[in-house]
């Protein structure tokens, strides 16, 4: 069974909800209890049959845990590969494979994107300058959970074209929720062009591991209006919707978008955006949310307008 | 051998009934639990994992003891300031404290069985067989019942994920 991101959130925090702990003083008057009816059941337990029953549940103990074990120490306690990710156009988008859970069944199908056995984060689709993507991310960590818990995990991202570089993620690696050693809830710092970035990742200041990810090109914007959708997504016959963030506290119930082909003016579509939500970021910044289509029927460049603000977009067939 | 058993789960008991009953006052109920696997220990035989036996005894205590007392309508303070272990840090957690106590109350309007399993997949982390075990559904119910649950599980309006978003920028 998969779970969204969302899902996957709800999750978390329900599996991080206070650990309540019986008061010691409490817990020591429940053993008092304990013992006095324990001493009360002996002088009708039959030892032998006890013996003989606690020998076959620890055989079936071992029968049980020590496949286990062995698929579990079957984890690479030390891996040392790391791509050798240097000359530019040699990099590769790293894979993505299954995360599996405690008990060996799948969690996420083919979602987590890294090094199988090592590194990876639940995948998403990262968009230059936008940090909805990045913003929850999971980190799944495999190895000597000595070596991983409470530890510091860096993440410093290389862009293949510029070689520019920043630091896309800093955190504090916890405890696992499924079948890896460590995992961290965090978000990742947009990144700031498009392309190919390299991601290395180094824990307790050691060197870890590398990962490499695509970025898309930055969402169709004007200076008030975002669509939530790549440059590179815009193709001809997008059926599906497109949602439109507008600046500020917008009251109407419906904006036009315009769009025209740039080398035939006279080939002009109207696309009617539906209110949405109101949208209020923890900056204190209100957007409003629209809904619409932007289901355009040539290749080419096309000029889209909202609210009297242009912006030209090179549309794919 | 019941001592060891005790020191080993009497807190994940606990931790079960507070969530479970919605009462922090279930002492007696995590004693009664214990006594009832001191009786059943010599039928136990390691048929099931321990952990997985003693949640379903304290289930059925719970549900047995189904008082008409006012239930918590929310997480006291002083349960909050217990700051898990190797779970989240501090500041973090302050964070999360206004969404841990959304979806204490999200799970608590929730219907019997959805609430059931969110409680025990959910927060007691029991694997989707444990799970099944001490309900007494098969895995597949188990794994559909806690999806559409999840699913069902509403933290806030529809802002809270954008607002989330930008907040941890």
């Amino acid at each position: 069974m998969e779970f969204n991101k969302e899902d996957e959130y709800k999750l978390f925090l329900l599996r991080s909800m206070p650990k309540q702990q019986l008061p010691p003083v409490q817990q020591e008057k429940i053993l008092h209890q304990l013992r006095l009816a324990a001493r009360e059941n002996k002088r009708i337990l039959d030892y032998g049959s006890l013996l003989k029953k606690l020998t076959i549940a620890s055989a079936m103990f071992l029968v049980i845990f020590i496949p286990i074990l062995l698929i579990v120490s079957h984890h690479p306690a030390n891996p040392s590969h790391t791509p050798k990710l240097i000359r530019k156009g040699y990099w590769h988008v790293s894979p993505t494979f299954d995360l599996l859970g405690r008990d060996g069944s799948i969690v996420y199908k083919n979602r987590v994107r890294g090094i199988k056995g090592k590194i990876g984060f639940l995948d998403a689709e990262f968009i230059a300058n936008d940090p909805r993507a990045g913003s929850k991310m999971f980190w799944y960590v495999w190895g000597n959970p000595e070596k991983l818990l409470n530890k510091e995990l860096k993440a410093i991202a290389t862009h293949e074209e510029t070689g520019e570089k920043f630091v896309v993620d800093e955190t504090e690696l916890q405890g696992p929720i499924y079948g890896e050693d460590a995992s961290a809830l965090t978000s990742f710092k947009p990144f700031p062009k498009k392309g190919l970035w390299k991601i290395d990742v180094s824990i307790d200041g050691r060197s870890y591991g590398s990962i490499v990810v695509n970025v898309k090109a930055p969402n169709i914007a004007t200076d008030n209006a975002e669509f939530i959708l790549s440059r590179d997504d815009m193709r001809t016959g997008l059926t599906s919707d497109v949602h439109l963030e507008v600046k500020g506290d917008r009251k109407e119930k419906t904006i036009p978008v315009e769009a025209s082909l740039l080398n035939n003016k006279s080939h002009q579509i109207r696309f009617p955006f539906i209110l949405e939500s109101r949208i209020h970021y923890a900056t204190g910044e209100i957007r409003t949310g629209y809904t619409g289509k932007l289901n355009l029927d040539k290749p080419g460049k096309w000029k889209i307008t909202v609210f009297g603000e242009s912006t030209v977009v090179d549309v794919q067939r | 051998m019941i001592e060891d058993l005790f020191r080993k789960y009497n807190s994940y008991i606990y931790h079960f009934l507070v969530y479970y009953t919605q009462s922090t006052d279930v002492e007696d109920l995590v004693q009664e639990c214990f006594l009832k696997a001191l009786k059943g220990i010599q039928q136990f035989e390691g048929k099931a994992d321990s952990k997985t036996w003693l949640v379903s005894i304290a289930r059925r205590i719970a549900i047995d003891h189904h008082r008409k007392k006012q239930k918590l309508p929310q997480l006291p303070d002083k349960l909050l300031q217990i700051i898990p272990s190797n779970q989240l840090h501090l500041e973090e957690y302050l964070i999360r404290k206004e969404e841990i106590q959304q979806i204490y109350k999200a799970i608590n309007e929730m219907k019997k069985k959805d609430r059931e399993v969110l409680i025990l997949r959910g927060i007691m982390d029991l694997s989707v067989s444990e799970t099944a075990e001490v309900l007494g559904w098969t895995k597949h119910k188990v794994n559909l019942t806690f999806h559409r649950a999840l699913k069902k599980l509403q933290l806030q309006s529809k802002e809270w994920k954008e607002e989330r978003d930008y907040g941890v920028q």
